[in-house]
């Protein structure tokens, strides 16, 4: 096991999910066009950090630093990586990061159109799910014997579909912001003083979505959390992720509703899609555990 | 590990929010110098679609020509200005040695309303108006849109400039037109830009500087004004006729008015804009 690789692994990850901090921050302080050029700013390497710029040209270096993580990681991967995949695991990384950055430099030349800035959150996350998925193929948990659980398929399901609607959902809150819904249902948690609300127009019909899709997020990792609980009680490898995931959605229908109520403001707003991230994390460590560790009877 | 590396992450998220800009603004609120070359082929452009379009007659001099004029005020008590922090922009905070207060709603004490955008509707038909030679001016001056609020002639060059020690980028939201995004790093930059079509209203921000909002009409005719404090409006050199005078506020909308003058007539009328009900 190559523990300087983990450990490298692991801090890409994390800068991964600052990256998204920053990235976020950019669309919750609408500076998405501060910078109007890319790759360059302003014409300049490095532009005055002033109001709007802070956020965008900062979003591009924290996005160029995690471009080199990425870049040093493929190539220890090609270098030290016994496992052929792994390998191309990197690759597939170093591939996505570079389309991430190839689409948001479209997204600002083409003025923030929704579906380039949609896409550029969307693929954020399953470059961030990438990195995530290295730091534990790269650990210690990996190069031991699977433990070997016998269990049902059911679980296995669970945990994929976990993961499929809290993408989903993310990518549902990604079109929310990229289309101004933020607020188009003002008051929460009810929508308009109703569960239903009692007029829709397109973006009433987005953010109500995303509140929808909360609450099958919720209902999904609620019930995941019982079999986890049920089945693999001394399991820590499935436990700690467990807990830690049903922790961060109580957080995040705690950010969800701070949201409205500060009526988006931008580190609220930002910390909710971070925290969504983090889920989203979780559930994929979740998820490649179960087909890790169980043996399906 | 993976503690100091949330420890590290909490750090950086704080160090991005804690960035004065922009944090607390409203709700409501390729790079390039664009070469005179460029401007020249949108106006061409824009003159070759107006020949093509227009069927009406092209009026040179106005015979009897009439006035409509008056004043655009607000009833009641006005939104308290609230003040712009700049500090997001070191350099935007020393060119102001007063505090400086958002302008979207101006309104004097005797409840004269500044930056509202006067310009007839309706009731030209297809009468065409020569262009203006010159460019109308934009500019940027303490971080601010001098003017704020004012009106073009569709094909009419608009000369747009940084007066400010610092950069700014001119973002066009149009609906009608096409969007631009420019960055003006330098101070004295200028460049020029053209709508083509007639639209109320183009609205220019500056994304460095969020407060930084400007609106421009775009009219196939010369018949606009936008008020100063005074409130005070002038449509000159009508042709006689039946109008839509049509009052526009950036918060507030439009308000119109039907109003038909004779040859060699002036008329008053007055626009009252009053708080919306909620």
């Amino acid at each position: 096991m190559l523990i300087w690789l983990n450990r490298f692994a692991i801090f890409t990850a994390w800068s991964t999910l600052f990256l998204l901090f920053a990235g976020g921050m950019v669309t919750s302080t609408s500076s998405g066009l501060a910078v109007p050029d890319w790759p360059l700013s302003y014409g300049m390497l490095f532009p005055p950090m002033v109001g709007g710029v802070f956020y965008e040209h900062g979003h591009r270096m924290v996005a160029s630093f995690v471009g080199l993580l990425t870049v040093i990681l493929c190539v220890w991967m090609w270098r030290k990586e016994e496992r052929r995949w792994m390998k191309w695991l990197g690759t597939a990384a170093l591939l996505t990061v570079i389309s991430q950055g190839v689409l948001g430099g479209i997204t600002v030349l083409f003025l923030l159109p929704t579906p380039v800035s949609t896409a550029h959150a969307g693929l954020a996350e399953i470059f961030f799910c990438l990195t995530v998925s290295i730091a534990l193929f790269t650990s210690k948990e990996w190069f031991q014997e699977p433990l070997k659980i016998a269990s049902q398929r059911e679980y296995r399901r669970f945990a994929v579909g976990t993961c499929v609607i809290l993408y989903v959902q993310i990518l549902l809150g990604a079109l929310m912001r990229h289309t101004e819904s933020g607020l188009a249902i003002p008051d929460f948690p009810l929508n308009f003083g109703h569960l239903i609300p009692p007029h829709f127009t397109p973006q009433i019909w987005i953010h109500y979505a995303h509140r929808l899709g909360a609450v099958v997020a919720s209902i999904t990792i609620i019930m995941l959390a019982f079999k986890t609980f049920s089945q693999f009680k001394r399991v820590r490898q499935f436990m700690r992720p467990m807990i830690f995931l049903i922790l961060l959605l109580l957080f995040q229908i705690c950010l969800g509703g701070l949201t409205i109520w500060t009526q988006k403001a931008p580190t609220i707003a930002t910390l909710h899609l971070t925290v969504g991230a983090m889920m989203l994390g979780t559930s994929v460590v979740l998820m490649l555990r179960s087909f890790r560790h169980l043996q399906i009877k | 590990m993976v503690q100091r590396l949330m420890a590290l992450l909490f750090v950086g998220i704080l160090m991005f929010s804690a960035n004065p800009a922009l944090a607390d603004e409203d709700e409501e609120d390729e790079f390039g110098f664009v070469e005179e070359e460029q401007a020249a082929q949108e106006q061409a452009q824009a003159e070759s679609e107006d020949e093509e379009s227009g069927s009406g007659e092209m009026v040179t001099e106005v015979k009897d020509p009439a006035v409509i004029k008056g004043k655009v005020t607000f009833d009641g008590q006005g939104p308290k200005p609230k003040k712009i922090k700049m500090d997001a922009d070191p350099t935007c905070m020393v060119m102001h040695s007063e505090p400086v207060f958002r302008k979207e709603v101006l309104i004097s004490e005797d409840g004269s309303f500044a930056n509202v955008f006067v310009y007839v509707k309706e009731g030209l038909g297809g009468m065409k108006f020569p262009k203006p030679d010159g460019a109308a001016k934009f500019d940027q001056i303490g971080c601010e849109y001098t003017p704020r609020v004012f009106g073009v002639r569709a094909g009419q060059p608009i000369e747009i400039i940084n007066s400010d020690a610092t950069l700014h980028n001119v973002h066009a939201i149009a609906k009608e037109n096409d969007d631009f995004n420019i960055g003006m790093p330098v101070k004295g930059m200028k460049l020029k830009k053209t709508f083509n079509k007639p639209e109320t209203m183009v609205k220019m921000v500056c994304d460095v500087h969020p407060w930084m909002n400007g609106y421009v009409g775009v009219m196939t005719h010369p018949y606009f004004f936008t008020t100063g404090k005074d409130g005070v409006f002038e449509l000159p050199n009508l042709p006689p006729g039946e109008y839509t005078i049509a009052a526009w506020q950036e918060k507030l909308g439009e308000i119109t008015q039907k109003i038909k003058v004779g040859p060699n007539e002036t008329k008053e009328i007055s626009f009252v804009f009053t708080r919306p009900k909620k």
